[in-house]
This record gives C-alpha cells, structure tokens and sequence, in this order.
C-alpha cells in the first residue's frame, strides 16, 4: 500500500544519501588540506627523499622542519608520529594530521635510522629532523 | 493504485537538489586548490639525481651484462621500477638497457599538465656512444595511518 508518508520517507533517505556522497568525500578533502597541511606533508616527504638519495652511507643529516613540525604539533600529533622511515619499502612516511599522511619512496638503497626531532638553540625555535643514512643492513 | 499524481512532486527537485551539491563541493574543493596549489613537482628534480646516481654507476658497471642488478650501485630496484624510468642506448648497435615506465621516454615530450620528466645525455664509455635517459613520474601517496 503506498501511503503518502511512506513515499516521503523514501525520497528524504534518498536524498540524505546523495547529500552524504558528496558531503562526506568533501570534509575529508577539506580537512586534509586545512592550513595547508596536505601540502606541507608533501613538501617535506619529496625533500626528504631528495636528501636520502644523494646520501653517502655513514652519513647524518639535520634539516630544518619547523614549519612543518608547527603544523603537526597544532593538529595534535605526537614528535615521535611525525616522521617514520619505512625501510623495507623505502618510504619517508610524513604526518602533521590526525586523520592521514603523505609517502613518498627514494631510490638510494640505504636504510635510515636513529631518526628524531630536535630542538635547536638560536635566536629563534627551530625544530631540525636528524637521522643517519647507513648500508642497507638486509 | 500505482503512480498517483501527487507523488511525482517528492522527485521534482532531485536533479536540482544533487546539482547543488555537486556545485557546492566542487567550488570549495577548486577554491582549495587554487588558493593552496596542486602541490610540490619534485619530478624533474628527482629525474636529475637519478641520472647522476644512474651515470656513475653506468661507469662503474656493464648494465648489458645479464648478472647486473641497480643493487651493486646501492640503487633499489623495486623503487626504479614503480613511477621511475632508466633507459640506457648503446648509440653504435642500438642494444638497450631499460628498467622501469618505458612509455616515460615518449610521456616526457608531451604537453600535458601530469606528465613525468626526464633527463638525457650521452656518455661515451669505452669508445661508445650510450644515451643515458632517466624519468620520474613519482608523487607522494596519501595514506591513513
């Protein structure tokens, strides 16, 4: 029996789906790009990897990530979060959100460890990510 | 009954209503585009260390030899093989050494906005002429962790 509220029922769940199919993809595009953040990840991942692949074994690298770092620490992510180095895929992994990340891949085959962020001292804060590029120990 | 009259007026605006929407969503997500850029081009940056990195191990090793692999330069290959191009041509017999996207080598003279880059030059090694061309087409990937 098709009653006249049945019918409207119908078509407002329809529509609350359609809404949401465009709605929902649209605050994920927006938050990740809120601040400019999906940029800066994007940035400091291709920088990174440019850094690693001219990279000698043996060697330590400092740079320079305060930008990027202000921007993760105001969305809330841990030091330790920010930047991961997957070695087995080759990948600097970067984070300054909550709810997503950026990778990007470099070519030198060398594995990268004792990564961290720190504080150096100056006329103003600057946060620098030291790490140290090694022989690929697989 | 089936298709009364007035039930036909719950769909009226459905076409309107889904135009908005997609309207709306497209010109935020544009405004955010433009006002923030369509991101860091790192291709031909990385086309150009490649080809440094690519020219001295050339130098170092015999890419024709079937025992070669990028590994004895300390190059990884599965990363030379996804969204990267290194084409060797030996320019006196037209042997070739290629890993890697080969349609780069065409993909890098097109006049498009997502096109990867590259980098070329000749080598001589051993009284031969080689053309060495590297690309890149890479870009950093989103992920949810």
């Amino acid at each position: 029996m098709n009653r006249k509220g049945e019918s409207n029922l119908e078509s407002n769940v329809i529509y609350m789906v359609l809404f949401l199919l465009v709605a929902v993809p649209l605050l994920v595009f927006v938050s990740a790009n809120n601040g400019g953040t999906a940029f800066w990840e994007d940035f400091y991942s291709k920088e990174i990897s440019r850094a690693i692949n001219v990279a000698e074994p043996g060697s330590k690298i400092c740079l320079d990530v305060t930008k990027g770092s202000a921007e993760g620490f105001d969305n809330d992510v841990s030091e330790s979060e920010m930047f991961r180095f997957d070695n087995v895929n080759n990948e600097i992994i970067v984070k300054f959100r909550q709810n997503g990340a950026t990778a990007y891949s470099y070519f030198n085959g060398v594995d990268i460890v004792d990564w961290e962020i720190i504080q150096a001292v100056g006329g103003r804060e600057i946060n620098q990510l030291c790490f140290r590029v090694v022989e690929r120990q697989r | 009954m089936m298709n009364r009259k007035g039930d036909s007026g719950d769909w009226v605006n459905f076409g309107g209503f889904f135009l908005i929407c997609l309207v709306l969503g497209g010109g935020i997500a544009l405004g955010i585009v433009i006002f923030f850029g369509e991101g860091y081009n790192f291709k031909q940056a990385e086309s150009e260390i490649l080809f440094d990195s690519v020219r001295d191990c050339f130098l170092e090793r015999d890419f024709f030899d079937e025992a070669f692999n990028f590994s004895m330069c300390g190059i990884d290959e599965g990363v030379l093989r996804k969204d990267r191009l290194v084409l060797v041509s030996n320019l006196e017999n037209g042997e070739e050494y290629s890993i890697g996207v080969r349609s780069y080598e065409v993909e890098c003279d097109l006049n498009i906005e997502e096109r990867p880059y590259c980098s070329s030059e000749e080598v001589v090694k051993g009284g031969e002429r080689f053309l060495i061309i590297t690309g890149s087409g890479a870009d950093s990937r989103r992920i949810l962790r």
